[in-house]
């Protein structure tokens, strides 16, 4: 457990304008992109897991 | 106070059971409060004391909570806006006091962050506590994994702040000022603040 301390100098805040259908969808892509990633990522770590030792 | 009726809601992702109070309101009207605590979230700066934190939505039900000369954008706005969902941050012991204030859509594929601000005393040099707006963050991903969305989340950030969204959040740059959460931030993000 742990909290996230923002500089003292700094304030963080936020204030976004309202993304286009044309944004959203360009997002949708990279929200695609980074699951699949991740999915090939998990894929060779489970694979390496599993793989048979080689013996000489 | 008496309840009408408590339910109890087991998180997917934490497991963390929070309470569903409905409270009988006058005019037979009911307003059910989904209250989500996490541990330790804001630290005071002099002290270096933490306090565990609740969070609960603003709605049209309570939006007298927010008085408008107390907050740089106009939340009763937000709050008026269907498509938008404010969440208030208070310290458990003293509920009354607004520490800072979020604004969330949920889009397709995600959550929207639209506005995020601290209260009066928690800004400048002089900030009472450290850690609010990254509390309010950790929920919003939180939000997005209850939505089914992964954790992802989206937001835009002004030039200054980038690289502290970056090594405090693990924001993701897009472009000049379009940023996100990823599934892997998200998660880092929540089990920092919540419960297990």
């Amino acid at each position: 457990m742990g909290l996230i301390r923002e500089p003292r100098d700094v304030d963080f805040y936020i204030q976004s304008k309202p993304w286009t259908e044309k944004e959203l969808k360009e997002f949708s892509e990279i929200i695609k992109k980074s699951k699949a990633d991740q999915l090939a990522r998990e894929k060779r770590r489970t694979k390496r897991k599993t793989a048979k030792p080689v013996r000489a | 106070m008496q309840y009408d009726r408590i339910l109890f809601k087991i998180d997917n992702f934490t497991g963390k059971k929070s309470v569903n109070y409905s409270v009988k309101m006058p005019k037979k009207s009911y307003i059910d409060i989904e209250i989500d605590k996490l541990t330790n979230s804001i630290e005071n700066i002099e002290t270096g004391e933490s306090f565990d934190t609740a969070i609960v939505r603003v709605t049209e039900f309570n939006i007298k909570l927010i008085t408008k000369a107390d907050w740089r954008f106009d939340w009763r706005k937000e709050i008026k806006d269907k498509a938008r969902e404010v969440y208030k941050l208070s310290t458990v012991e003293n509920p009354s006091i607004i520490q800072g204030l979020i604004s969330i859509e949920e889009k397709s594929d995600h959550i929207f962050l639209h506005l995020v601000e601290s209260a009066k005393f928690n800004k400048g040099k002089a900030k009472v506590y450290a850690g609010v707006p990254g509390n309010l963050i950790a929920y919003a991903c939180k939000r997005s994994f209850d939505k089914g969305h992964d954790g992802f989340v989206s937001f835009e950030s002004k030039s200054a702040l980038i690289g502290h969204y970056k090594k405090t959040l693990g924001a993701i740059q897009i472009d000049r000022q379009k940023m996100y959460i990823d599934n892997i931030g998200a998660r880092a993000l929540i089990f920092k603040y919540f419960k297990q």
